[in-house]
């Protein structure tokens, strides 16, 4: 994570540098403004500018800012979500690979950034599928509410990046930023509510 | 009629057993406690109809509740059978939808009601405590999705091969 959040940095030093390069072609334009090349400036003085990639993200781009963009993460205040995004570690899985296998032990909660999985419950020829999810749907939940062993298969369906929050990090989270915490909880019970509701339809749908 | 008298003692600090109100504070039990109302059904009444509005959660404090879904073919189907100290109806607190059960009493209940203004009251009077029941809620749901998960489960392998 610490070497993610510096190549974040680096983006952020590094973007001045670009714009003013952009200046000294057309110096007319920037020296007439407060002395920082501000984006727009440029763009307007110059042909869109070739963006700018971390080497790291030249592998993997990233969508910035992730977690505000998570449904789960509604109506959280900015620094308490800096403060997950920190604690929040990424994984890539390839095609078929198992994310979370049932019946082992976790307690953590996956958020999907990119790519879909999809949920299948049961062995071999009784597999069953339950559910698929795609970006920014989260998973997991079940044993951080719980402790509980996995009740299901999630398995990536494509390449994909997932967030991983453990139990322990949301729970000192709630420490720090009750209120936020609370927020956080109540937008999974509605998600949870959500998806009980679905699969009481599906059961019903199927007539057993 | 000794028996009841005997079950209403041993169940005197009600609330606190509930799964609902798991944890709570003696004064914000007795904040709700105030705001309570109790209602007594006879076996077989239809307490909440599926595909109406309302914003009351249930807890049974007394007999047994069924709750029934519609089939697409028309039959229903029994999803469970709650037992006292469980709660039903809290899925239309959270989400502002229709109710998606029919529930039935089983026998001679006596059911306690909570409405969604109690909740927000205390919400602002006691946030922490609001919290908690917002967790104990999504314990409760996330054991239910456990179980309709293994049921669903179970179904579709009896009944031979799931299409997607």
């Amino acid at each position: 994570m610490t070497e993610d959040s510096e190549a974040r940095t680096d983006i952020a030093t590094e973007a001045p540098p670009v714009g003013a390069a952009v200046s000294s072609v057309e110096p007319t334009v920037a020296d007439e403004g407060t002395g920082v090349a501000l984006p727009g400036d440029a763009a307007a003085a110059s042909p869109p500018l070739v963006p700018f990639y971390s080497p790291r993200s030249a592998f993997m781009p990233r969508p910035r800012p992730f977690l505000s963009d998570v449904p789960l993460f509604n109506g959280v205040c900015e620094d308490a979500l800096a403060a997950l995004e920190i604690s929040a570690t990424e994984h890539v899985f390839h095609r078929n690979q198992e994310i979370v296998r049932e019946g082992a032990f976790g307690h953590h909660l996956f958020i999907l950034a990119r790519g879909s999985v999809e949920v299948v419950k049961g062995e071999g020829n009784a597999q069953v599928k339950l559910a698929e999810f795609k970006r920014l749907d989260f998973f997991g939940e079940l044993c951080l509410v719980e402790s509980v062993l996995r009740t299901a298969t999630v398995r990536a369906k494509e390449p994909t990046l997932v967030y991983s929050i453990s139990s322990a990090t949301l729970h000192k989270f709630g420490v720090f930023w009750p209120a936020d915490h609370a927020i956080i909880i109540e937008n999974l019970v509605r998600v949870l509510s959500g998806r009980l509701r679905r699969i009481d339809n599906l059961y019903a749908a199927k007539a057993f | 009629m000794s028996n009841e008298k005997i079950s209403s003692i041993a169940i005197s600090p009600w609330m606190g057993k509930m799964t609902l109100f798991a944890g709570l504070s003696p004064e914000a039990l007795a904040d709700i406690e105030d705001q309570v109302e109790h209602r007594r059904y006879k076996g077989g009444e239809v307490i909440l109809s599926e595909g109406t509005f309302g914003e009351e959660v249930f807890i049974i404090a007394q007999g047994s509740v069924e709750v029934q879904v519609k089939n697409l073919d028309g039959r229903t189907s029994t999803l469970a059978t709650l037992q006292p100290y469980d709660c039903f109806g809290e899925m239309c607190i959270i989400e502002r939808q229709a109710r998606c059960a029919t529930i039935r009493t089983a026998e001679v209940s006596t059911i306690y009601v909570v409405k969604r203004s109690t909740l927000d009251q205390l919400r602002h009077t006691r946030p922490e405590q609001h919290a908690l029941i917002i967790m104990n809620i999504a314990r409760e749901l996330a054991k239910r999705l456990r179980a309709m998960d293994e049921r669903f489960v179970y179904g579709s392998v009896l009944c031979g091969a799931w299409d997607h």
